[in-house]
C-alpha cells in the first residue's frame, strides 16, 4: 500500500461526516417547524450540527490531502482478523432470535477467539458453553433480566 | 448531614453492596482494554433491575474507585495503560517492575491512591454543596455556558488534534438528535424504527466505540502477541526510603488531581501527566525518571484518584458530566429517575451523603483488599488474550441487550463499534463522541428555554456577566492551545534558523 491506513481512514471519515452532515440538513429542512410561538424550535441545532459536520468532513478531507507523517505512518494491519470478529458479531446478531443467547454467545466466543488465532478450540468451546450457561443462568434467574431463548427452542421453556 | 450518610452507607446490606462493587471495580479494572467507563456501561444493566437507586450508587461508587485501583496494577505489570490518564504511571512504574521493584510500585500507587482518595472525598464534602449553592444561581443561559466550557475541555484541551476532537465530538451531538424532541413532540431522525424514538442510549455507544472497537483494532494489530506480564516478588511494603519519597508526590499529586477534576474542564488526563512533570522539576534526581522513580509513579497516581473524587463535584451538583466515565454514571442517574443538580442535595439527601460516606468506605476496603491480595487480581493479567477478547465482547452484546430487551440496540452496537475502530485507527479520540451525545440534548434543552426566556433575543448569552465570562472561558480554550502551537513551532523555526547560520 503506498497510502497509510491513517490517512485513507481521515478521507473516508471526512467524506461520512460530510454526508451525515448533509442528511441531517436534508431532514432537517422537511421537518415541521413546530409552533410559531416558540422563539427556537425543534430545527435550530439540528441545522447547526449538520452544518457543523459538513465542515468538519470538510476539514479532514483537507486535512488528508496535506497528511503530515506521524508516528505509525505505516502501522500493519491484519484486515481477516477484523472482518471475522465484525462478520461473528454479525452473524450472532442475526442468530439470536431464532437460537436464543446460549447458542449464539458460545458461537460468539468461539468465533472471536478463533480471529484472534487461538488453535485450541476444544478448550474455547468448554470455556464458551460455561460462560454462556453461567451468564443465561445468573440474569435470567437471579438478577430477573430476560435473555432469549430462541425461537426454536421455546417449547423448552418452564410455562 | 455526613453522618446521616455513614448511617445509609454502613447498613449491613449497603455495607455488602460496597464491598460487591469495589471486587468487582478491582477485578474488571485489572483486566486489559478495560476502563472505569466501559466497566460502569458494561455493570449498568445489572444494577438496573436489582436494587433501589441508593444501594446501586452506592454498588457504583466502589466500582468507580474499584477501576482506578485496577488499572493502575495492570499499567504497572503489563504496561498496558487501560485509559489515557494511567498512561503517565506506566512511564516509571513499568520500569520499576522491569527492575524487580513491582511490589513497591504497586504498594506506593496503591497507598498513594488512598491517601489521594481519602483527602479528595473529604474535599468532595465541603465542595459539592457550595457548588450546588453556586448552581442554584445558574438560570438556563449560565447552564448553557457552562456546557459549551465543558464540551469545549473535552473536545480541544484533551486529544492531540483539534479538527479531529471536533469532528468526534459533532457525531456525538449528531447521535444525541435521534429520537423524540422533549420540547415539541416531534419525532427525529427515528427513520420509522419505534425502537429509535426514545434515542440512542449513551450505554450503547460507549460498549461501542470502547469495548467493540477496542477488540476489533486489538485484533487486527496484533497487539496481543508477545507481551509478558511482571511478576510480583518480595513484600508488598514500602521501605523507609521508599515512604520518604513518596508521601510529598502522594500529597502534591492530590492537590494537582482534585481542583482540576472539579473543575467543569475536568478529565484525568492533564492532572496525571502534570503531577508527573512537576514530580520531574521538584526531584532532586531528575534523571532517574523514566529509569524507575518512585516519585514518578506516586504523584501520578494520587492525581488520577483525587481527580476521580473531584470529577463527582460537577456531577451531583450541576449535573454535567465532564470525561466518559462521568457521562455513564449520569445515564446511571437518569435510570433511576434521579436528576442531579442543586436539587438533588436537598430532595435526595439519602442518595448524596450516602454515595459520598460510601466513598470513604469504599476507599479503605480497596486498600484492604489491594495491598495483601495484589498478586491474586495480578494473575487475571494472565488470561490469554483471545479469550479475554472473546469474552469482553460476549458481555457487552449481553449489556446491550439486557438494557432494553431489543435487537436493534445490537444492531447499533455493532455499527457504533466497526466506527469505534475506525476512529482508532485515525487517531480520533472517542471520549468527545460519549460525552457529546449525553450533552447535547441537556445543551439543547437548555439553549431553546433561554431563548424562550429572552423571547428570541440572542445577546442574553452575552448580557449576562457569567454566561459571558463562561463562553469567553470556552473561546480561550480553543485559542490558547492553538496559539501556543504556533508559537512553539515558530520559536523551533526560528532555533532552527539561526543555527543553521
Amino acid at each position: 500500500m503506498t497510502h497509510s491506513a491513517e490517512k485513507v481512514g481521515t478521507a473516508v471519515f471526512g467524506v461520512c461526516l460530510a454526508a451525515l452532515g448533509l442528511f441531517i440538513c436534508i431532514q432537517t429542512a422537511g421537518m415541521d417547524a413546530g409552533p410559531a410561538y416558540a422563539a427556537v424550535g425543534p430545527r435550530a441545532f439540528p441545522a447547526m450540527i449538520g452544518l457543523g459536520l459538513v465542515l468538519s468532513g470538510g476539514i479532514q478531507l483537507w486535512g488528508a490531502s496535506k497528511h503530515k507523517a506521524s508516528g505509525e505512518e505505516h502501522a500493519q494491519y491484519d484486515w481477516q482478523a477484523v472482518l471475522g470478529v465484525a462478520g461473528v458479531f454479525a452473524v450472532q446478531i442475526f442468530l439470536l432470535p431464532w437460537l436464543g443467547w446460549i447458542p449464539t454467545a458460545v458461537f460468539l466466543f468461539m468465533g472471536v477467539s478463533r480471529a484472534f488465532g487461538t488453535r485450541t478450540h476444544g478448550r474455547s468451546l468448554l470455556i464458551g458453553v460455561i460462560l454462556a450457561t453461567v451468564t443465561f443462568l445468573t440474569f435470567n434467574f437471579l438478577l430477573g433480566l430476560n435473555l432469549p431463548m430462541g425461537a426454536l427452542f421455546q417449547w423448552l421453556a418452564p410455562n | 448531614m455526613l453522618l446521616h450518610g455513614f448511617s445509609v452507607a454502613l447498613t449491613p446490606t449497603n455495607l455488602m453492596w460496597s464491598a460487591l462493587g469495589v471486587t468487582i471495580g478491582t477485578a474488571v479494572g485489572v483486566l486489559p482494554g478495560i476502563g472505569p467507563a466501559l466497566a460502569l456501561a458494561l455493570l449498568l444493566p445489572v444494577t438496573g433491575n436489582l436494587v433501589d437507586p441508593t444501594s446501586a450508587f452506592i454498588m457504583f461508587a466502589g466500582i468507580y474507585y474499584g477501576t482506578m485501583y485496577g488499572g493502575s496494577t495492570t499499567s504497572i505489570l503489563l504496561n498496558a495503560p487501560g485509559e489515557a490518564s494511567a498512561i503517565a504511571s506506566t512511564l516509571d512504574g513499568h520500569v520499576m517492575a522491569r527492575n524487580g521493584r513491582a511490589a513497591q510500585a504497586l504498594a506506593t500507587a496503591a497507598i498513594g491512591s488512598f491517601v489521594a482518595g481519602s483527602i479528595a472525598t473529604v474535599a468532595l464534602t465541603f465542595v459539592a454543596p457550595q457548588l450546588a449553592k453556586l448552581a442554584i444561581l445558574f438560570g438556563p443561559a449560565e447552564y448553557c455556558a457552562l456546557m459549551v466550557v465543558a464540551l469545549t475541555t473535552v473536545t480541544a484541551v484533551l486529544g492531540d488534534s483539534l479538527s479531529k476532537g471536533f469532528a468526534s465530538l459533532l457525531f456525538g451531538l449528531a447521535l444525541g438528535l435521534v429520537g423524540i424532541d422533549l420540547q415539541s413532540g416531534q419525532a427525529r431522525f427515528a427513520m420509522g424504527v419505534p425502537e429509535l424514538l426514545d434515542g440512542i442510549d449513551v450505554v450503547i455507544v460507549a460498549v461501542g466505540l470502547l469495548a467493540v472497537g477496542e477488540t476489533l483494532y486489538v485484533a487486527s494489530r496484533h497487539i496481543h502477541d508477545g507481551e509478558s506480564v511482571m511478576k510480583v516478588s518480595g513484600s508488598l511494603w514500602l521501605s523507609k526510603d521508599d515512604w520518604k519519597r513518596s508521601w510529598k508526590p502522594w500529597l502534591r499529586g492530590t492537590c494537582i488531581g482534585f481542583p482540576i477534576g472539579a473543575l467543569p474542564a475536568g478529565g484525568s488526563e492533564i492532572p496525571t501527566f502534570l503531577s508527573y512533570m512537576v514530580e520531574k522539576r521538584v526531584s532532586k534526581n531528575p534523571e532517574e525518571f523514566g529509569k524507575g522513580a518512585i516519585e514518578g509513579v506516586a504523584g501520578p497516581e494520587a492525581a488520577n484518584n483525587a481527580s476521580a473524587a473531584g470529577v463527582l463535584a460537577p456531577l451531583l451538583s450541576f449535573g454535567l458530566p465532564t470525561s466518559a466515565t462521568a457521562a455513564i454514571m449520569l445515564t446511571a442517574f437518569q435510570q433511576f429517575g434521579v436528576q442531579p443538580g442543586p436539587a438533588l442535595f436537598t430532595n435526595n439527601p439519602d442518595l448524596v451523603w450516602g454515595l459520598i460516606a460510601s466513598l470513604y468506605i469504599g476507599n479503605v476496603l480497596l486498600l484492604v483488599l489491594n495491598l495483601p491480595l495484589v498478586g491474586v487480581w495480578a494473575r487475571l493479567l494472565t488470561i490469554p488474550k483471545p479469550w479475554l477478547y472473546a469474552g469482553i465482547l460476549v458481555f457487552a452484546t449481553l449489556g446491550a441487550y439486557s438494557l432494553n430487551n431489543n435487537l436493534v440496540d445490537l444492531v447499533i452496537l455493532w455499527v457504533v463499534g466497526i466506527i469505534g475502530f475506525g476512529m482508532r485507527v485515525i487517531n480520533m479520540p472517542v471520549a468527545p463522541a460519549v460525552v457529546g451525545l449525553i450533552i447535547g440534548p441537556l445543551l439543547e434543552q437548555q439553549f431553546r428555554r433561554t431563548l424562550a426566556i429572552s423571547q428570541g433575543d440572542p445577546t442574553v448569552f452575552l448580557t449576562h456577566p457569567i454566561a459571558a465570562s463562561l463562553l469567553g472561558i470556552a473561546l480561550l480554550l480553543v485559542i490558547a492551545p492553538i496559539i501556543l502551537r504556533r508559537r512553539s513551532a515558530k520559536a523551533s523555526a526560528m532555533e532552527a534558523a539561526h543555527v543553521a547560520r
